[in-house]
């Protein structure tokens, strides 16, 4: 357990040092900085030449936070699988694993350290996105997302998800084909999202096992969903579509499902790794 | 496990690359305190061999222990230090973050851990250097520092691999002095290098690998048992003479024009023998000078000759 540690304060480190965590705070907070600035202005607007019911205003500034809260989602796998992309392929191939890995400890410690590592940057990352957009968005209409600690949580599952399949392929791939993989499987998940999603719009079950089909091979897509189901205003829920709503939730099966995934992705990790010449 | 135990125990350690074979059979046993050299032509499964010792490779066949510990266990590497032959570490450490981080490692308390990295830094050279990040060390300050890392947990047997390839005649000097320093410690020491002349003064046995098969194991220059090269010159030149010589040597190399012969002898000890042999067989000895073999001549005769 020390080991794992000593790792995660390794990659964290890492990180920091190589200015990954402060570019990425930095851009993170000048995101939520200009959200806020935008969306002072929608609020001012609708508030001003549209007054309607709670409801309908409520709606709208759903809609608005769900989009950010879209491209945090976004946001978190690009950086999850930009920062493990590489993570044990490139000092695999830069022989600075040599020193660590002859030292006594267990490859896995390596593994889950820098997952450990990863794994906490992400989440505090996404949260801080995630809260920073919920708070200004609260400050200044009131709006708070429902269940909105839930749905964040969600989106950090689903780049979490990314993060351990990327150290997965880390494991064995070189750094670009497995940036390439990790992306692909990413889309994959995307549109089998859409393709069930339509599918089930229109009743069409083949489309339907499509989209679950895809889910199962990657859950990432499915976390979205079911974090915007989740964080979805009464309202839309009951309307029906809009972009960033889901007119069927996926089961909390899906949930359990995903969590699972993670955790053998990183067994998978874990044995591939220790079982490569170094 | 118990004290007696060989630093490095290898027996019929295997290793192929799909249908390449990159070592055949590593057996050799390195005794705790020798300094032994590990000897060969590029390619010939060196560094694969340290890297199976050290867990960094899985062996296909074979069986290896480090102090009786089995190789690939953790544990097996608690006395161990390592410098690899590409010496890259992260080099957005500082070079004394570098020491402490990999001290960590080794479960050192904080405060031995600080007392160590000054330690390591003054022996290597690079004290005044401990702030900066490795990224802009030279090749040969990153070789230092390698060398510092190995010796972080003050380990009781050190594999080096080529050592001084990155350094100038000074630093090899430094690195010579370490191996001195350590061996009079009682510091098992692994040595490869392709410097002979670095291997013949700091060694006390060495191996020699060709295509990935340990082809000689001896004992260098003024040590008990070494090889040793013997010039005859006798009064006149006949095949029984050659012949019987045979017995002590199987090369004999003869100059009928000088009347010399040219014996390899496992043992200075068999040196009256011949001599009365000589004697006996009513030859006349004019010299019989014995030294030690060159570990030049050697490696050409094995590498060359397949087994000598």
């Amino acid at each position: 357990m020390r080991d794992i540690l000593l790792v995660a304060e390794l990659t964290i480190r890492e990180a920091r040092r190589r200015r990954i965590l402060w570019t990425a705070l930095g851009l993170g907070l000048a995101f939520v900085a200009l959200y806020g600035v935008g969306f002072y202005f929608i609020h001012r607007d609708m508030v001003r030449y549209r007054p309607g019911a709670a409801v309908v205003l409520d709606s709208s500034f759903g809609f608005v936070v769900m989009a950010a809260m879209y491209v945090i989602s976004f946001l978190g796998v690009m950086l999850a699988v930009l920062t493990s992309v590489g993570t044990l392929s490139g000092e695999i191939s830069s022989h600075t694993i040599q020193t660590l890995a002859t030292k006594p400890l267990r490859r896995s410690a390596l593994v889950i350290g820098k997952w450990l590592g990863l794994f906490l940057m992400l989440v505090c990352y996404v949260f801080l996105l995630g809260g920073g957009v919920s708070l200004v968005t609260w400050a200044i209409s009131g709006y708070l997302l429902p269940n909105v600690v839930q749905g964040i949580a969600l989106v950090a599952l689903q780049a979490v998800i990314m993060l351990s399949v990327s150290l997965l392929g880390s494991t064995r791939l070189s750094t670009v084909t497995n940036g390439v993989a990790a992306f692909m499987l990413y889309g994959l998940a995307f549109v089998g999202g859409w393709v069930e999603q339509v599918g089930s719009f229109m009743h069409n079950e083949t489309a339907v096992d499509i989209g679950i089909l895809s889910s199962l091979l990657i859950p990432s897509e499915a976390m979205w969903k079911l974090a915007s189901y989740v964080m979805q205003p009464p309202a839309i829920r009951t309307l029906g579509l809009s972009p960033f709503s889901m007119a069927a939730s996926p089961s909390t099966a899906m949930l359990a499902y995903a969590l699972g995934y993670v955790v053998v992705m990183v067994a998978l990790a874990v044995r591939s790794f220790g079982r490569r010449d170094l | 496990m118990s004290v007696s135990a060989p630093a490095i125990q290898a027996v019929g350690l295997r290793k192929e690359y799909g249908s390449k074979v990159a070592v055949e059979d590593l057996t050799l046993t390195v005794e705790a305190g020798e300094v032994f050299g590990f000897l060969g032509p590029n390619g010939a499964g060196k560094t694969t061999s340290i890297k199976m010792l050290l867990g960094l490779a899985e062996p296909t066949a074979g069986e290896g222990w480090l102090f009786g510990e089995p190789i690939g266990k953790p544990e097996s590497r608690r006395r161990v230090g390592f410098l690899p032959e590409h010496f890259r570490f992260h080099e957005w450490l500082r070079a004394d973050e570098f020491l402490d981080l990999h001290a960590r490692f080794f479960r050192i308390p904080a405060r031995e851990r600080s007392r160590r990295v000054d330690e390591l830094l003054a022996l290597v050279g690079l004290s005044e250097s401990r702030a900066q990040r490795l990224g802009t060390f030279s090749k040969g300050m990153l070789q230092r520092i390698g060398l510092a890392q190995a010796l972080v947990n003050d380990p009781d047997l050190v594999f080096l691999d080529e050592p001084t390839s990155g350094l100038d005649p000074l630093g090899r000097r430094m690195v010579r002095d370490i191996i001195g320093r350590l061996s009079s410690k009682g510091t098992t020491v692994f040595l490869n290098s392709h410097l002979l002349s670095e291997v013949e003064v700091t060694c006390t046995r060495v191996a020699f690998i060709t295509n990935g098969r340990v082809r000689r194991v001896t004992t260098l220059g003024q040590y008990e048992g070494a090889l040793i090269e013997c010039e005859l010159e006798v009064g006149s030149l006949d095949d029984g003479l050659v012949d019987g010589l045979r017995q002590w040597s199987s090369r004999v190399d003869v100059d009928d024009r000088r009347r010399l012969l040219r014996l390899q002898l496992a043992d200075r000890n068999v040196l009256p023998e011949i001599a009365r042999f000589v004697v006996a067989s009513g030859h006349a000895l004019y010299r019989l000078a014995p030294r030690p073999v060159s570990l030049e001549d050697l490696f050409v005769s094995i590498v060359e000759g397949g087994d000598a």
